[in-house]
């Protein structure tokens, strides 16, 4: 019995990073849309999304399945619960990539306003944030996940100077205020990005060592 | 079932062979001994009393009982021999009274007829007389006297005697077998052991063998049987060879490896399952991996973007070889041109695939290089042309009266003439740069003379736009390199903060000795506090047309080649260039040179 077990749970988890691949690939050329306001380029994340839903709700039924079936107990049991919730995730982060992109539409109908802060510095960041994140998934390994969760801060902190930033030029010339917004938006968008790339790490420790890390910011601070 | 060892195997055999025989011999032997004994001892016992009975012929009547009862006591020392005179009735006439038993008895006994009938007869019974013999076999022998008086002589012997020396002799049989059983147990042993020692030595060689040590020998006794000689001789030469065999492996192996790993396309193979069953470094780097961590992993985890991913599922389910162009963004943004082959068993079925990737980028980036530069040349020669043959047109149709307008526009063609004329002389130079006119002449010379004249070459605009230009560079900072070429590169990069770096005031000119990544350079800096150039722009500002942006390096009126012209010369000088910016802070351009 344990060894069609076995093969299910393998079966899952390709399923969930063939998902994870996709997600990845829209996250990046979202953010490549943007830097290069390239509207064909959004449009196809925007349409490239209804795979992904698709996606999650299979494997959120091959998770039930498995439940139903096998009853898994221990390391098994961990590990379909988590693969349910970074399920979630990747959904969500989808979503957002597609959030992201169809800005690009929106900034397009507008005049070319340069972006005010480092956007490729920052969706760089957050992209190796969700990058290890999986990483730690394929290869089981919690000091990835630890990283990725540490990372987070710096996400968040770069968020707070966008804000102030476009504040600044919010002010500074009035007429630029839809644009900026839209930056705005964007920037917030990346921030999420980066949560859900830090739940999908803690998903992962949870899987591996059986603890529940969220809510816990004082396991991850960088003074060690 | 547990497998016995030699000796066990050969000593029982002969142990059964050598006591077999022994006791087979032995038993005949006894047998003949005891016929023999018993043959003797009944002749001896009928001479007896043949002889009695001769004698006591002669006695006749009962008158000489007592001369036969002498005779009879004179024969009877100290001998288990018995002899009894009986009547014709078995009465016992003469001898030793105790043998005077049941006449009943001794009529019946066959031995006795047989004397009455046919003069002598004999018999073997279980002597049931009261004495020594009780129980026992005894030989009777009886013979009839004819004295007159019909007696009978009986004689008996005890065949217990013959037993009593059987038995010594079955002692002395049970001692040579006890001997010969521990004779053979030591030869047995010695002999299992000739043949088990060598064996063992082979065995304990081939266990060497299999933990991989194939550097023992086997080496026997002379006395040694033949036959394990040459097994040993010819376990030796195997051990040799599958040696040899396994180094020449190995080495082809290695330097298979060394071709794999050191190959700038990256390998991969994947087999049906897909499964990753190796990779070489160069795809590890390619796609992000480490190598012994990806080993045996699956598709799905090996590879994270789904393109390449469903390339090689169709790579596995077809037969053929195919191949594509793939934009990867994991690790980096690289293009790759994958291939995929099919990998046969020597059977020709399909085991799985190959999948080689090339990086494009390079390639790739070249291209974008030679489109924009082509694209950038026309329009920098096709932009001043099209005014010139404008304006001329318009002054050769005779519209342009005013002579004012006239000079004008004649001044307009005179500019765009002679923009044109420099950008075909930076295009000549970078050209002659480029071909590697490596024998340039350099001389070792102050560095701060040629600061101060490309100083003095710009001064104008620095008046104009009341821009701040300090110099900083000792008197005895002195290198190689060739003046006139320096004095250019400096000049290009003043001339530039001067245009893109006018909002600071301010340029900073500096020539230091620069110790740092461990040789000596002399490194000039230009710094401005302009706008500064923006992080994907750093890579490619010294590319030949490159321009930030258009439409203000238009006005500013440079051919778009300054830069790669100061790289160009700084190359040649053994030297290098960089620039160092961020929006907002300005920037700073480093020319480095050998200082010796």
């Amino acid at each position: 019995m344990s060894k069609h077990l076995e093969v299910e749970l393998s079966k899952l988890k390709k399923k969930l990073l063939s998902l994870s691949s996709i997600v990845e690939e829209s996250v990046y050329k979202a953010a490549k849309a943007i830097s290069d306001r390239d509207a064909i380029l959004a449009k196809s994340v925007v349409e490239g999304d209804h795979d992904v839903d698709l996606m999650e709700v299979e494997v959120e039924e091959d998770c039930l399945k498995a439940l139903a079936l096998y009853q898994p107990v221990a390391m098994d049991l961990r590990f379909v619960v988590a693969t349910l919730k970074i399920n979630n995730d990747l959904e969500r982060i989808g979503d957002l990539a597609v959030n992201i992109a169809e800005r690009v539409i929106f900034l397009n109908q507008e005049k070319p306003v340069e972006i005010p802060f480092d956007f490729e510095e920052m969706a760089r960041k957050t992209r190796s944030m969700l990058a290890r994140a999986l990483d730690s998934l394929i290869q089981y390994d919690s000091l990835i996940a630890q990283n990725v969760c540490r990372a987070d801060d710096e996400i968040d902190e770069i968020n707070r100077q966008v804000y102030q930033i476009i504040y600044r030029e919010i002010r500074k010339d009035p007429d630029r205020v839809i644009p900026l917004i839209h930056y705005l938006s964007i920037s917030r968008h990346l921030e999420r990005i980066a949560d859900y790339a830090t739940n999908i790490a803690e998903d992962v420790i949870y899987m591996i060592e059986g603890r529940i890390v969220r809510h816990k910011p004082e396991e991850f601070s960088t003074e060690d | 079932m547990k497998k016995k060892p030699l000796f066990w195997q050969l000593y029982p055999s002969l142990l059964v062979i050598s006591v077999g025989s022994v006791v087979l011999v032995a038993v005949l032997a006894v047998i003949a001994f005891r016929s023999f004994w018993l043959e003797k001892v009944e002749e001896d016992l009928v001479f007896r009393v043949d002889t009695l009975a001769g004698e006591i012929r002669t006695f006749g009547s009962l008158k000489n009982i007592s001369q036969v009862k002498t005779l009879l006591d004179s024969g009877k020392k100290n001998s288990s021999y018995e002899i009894l005179v009986l009547n014709s009735s078995g009465e016992v006439i003469a001898g030793n009274p105790i043998w005077e038993n049941a006449r009943g008895e001794n009529l019946v006994s066959s031995d006795f007829k047989g004397a009455l009938s046919d003069g002598a007869g004999r018999s073997v019974r279980v002597s049931l007389r009261k004495g020594k013999d009780f129980g026992e076999k005894v030989l009777f022998y009886s013979r009839s006297v004819d004295s007159g008086e019909h007696w009978i002589l009986r004689g008996s012997v005890p065949l217990e005697l013959v037993k009593k020396n059987l038995n010594i002799v079955y002692l002395e049989i049970l001692a040579v077998i006890g001997g010969v059983i521990f004779l053979i147990s030591i030869v047995g042993h010695l002999l299992a052991r000739r043949i088990s020692q060598p064996l063992t030595l082979l065995q304990k060689h081939t266990e060497r063998i299999m933990q991989g040590d194939f550097s023992g020998r086997i080496f026997l006794e002379s006395r040694d049987p033949a036959e394990l000689h040459d097994l040993s001789e010819g376990v030796n030469a195997l051990t040799k060879e599958i040696d040899h065999r396994l180094r020449t492996m190995k080495e082809q192996k290695d330097e298979r490896d060394a071709v794999f790993a050191s190959m700038r396309e990256g390998v991969l193979a994947f087999d049906q399952k897909r499964t990753l069953r190796d990779l070489n470094d160069s795809a590890a780097e390619m796609l992000g991996l480490t190598r012994s961590r990806a080993l045996g992993l699956s598709l799905e985890e090996v590879i994270r973007i789904s393109e390449l991913r469903e390339f090689i599922d169709e790579g596995l389910q077809n037969q053929g070889a195919s191949e594509r162009e793939i934009r990867i963004f994991h690790p980096h943004e690289v293009d790759l041109h994958v291939r995929s082959s099919p990998l046969q068993d020597i059977a020709g079925l399909k085991k799985g695939v190959v999948i080689v990737l090339n990086d494009l980028t390079h390639l790739k980036r070249l291209e974008t290089y030679r489109k924009d530069f082509v694209a950038n040349v026309s329009h920098e020669l096709k932009t001043p042309l099209t005014a010139i043959q404008g304006f001329a047109e318009t002054l050769l149709s005779g519209g342009v009266s005013d002579q004012k307008q006239q000079n004008h526009f004649l001044g307009i063609i005179q500019k765009q003439a002679s923009r044109l004329s420099r950008v075909i002389e930076d295009l000549l130079t970078l050209s002659s740069l480029e071909k590697g006119n490596q024998t340039v002449e350099k001389e070792t010379q102050k560095i701060k003379p040629v600061l101060k004249a490309a100083l003095e070459s710009c001064s104008w605009k620095t008046l104009q736009e009341k821009i701040e230009i300090s110099l900083e560079c000792s008197e005895t900072l002195e290198a190689q390199f060739n003046s006139s070429l320096l004095e250019q590169a400096v000049l290009n990069l003043l001339e530039n903060a001067l245009k893109y770096g006018s909002d600071g005031k301010k340029v900073e000119l500096r020539a230091v000795l620069d110790a740092e990544g461990g040789k000596n350079e002399v490194k000039i800096s230009v710094k401005d506090y302009g706008p500064g150039i923006a992080k994907e722009h750093l890579d490619r500002v010294f590319e030949r047309f490159y321009r930030i942006e258009k439409s203000r390096s238009r006005q500013a009126g440079g051919t778009g080649l300054g830069l790669s012209i100061v790289k160009h010369i700084a190359l040649l000088h053994g030297g290098r260039v960089h620039v160092e910016s961020q929006v907002g802070a300005g920037c700073e351009f480093s020319l480095w040179l050998p200082s010796s």
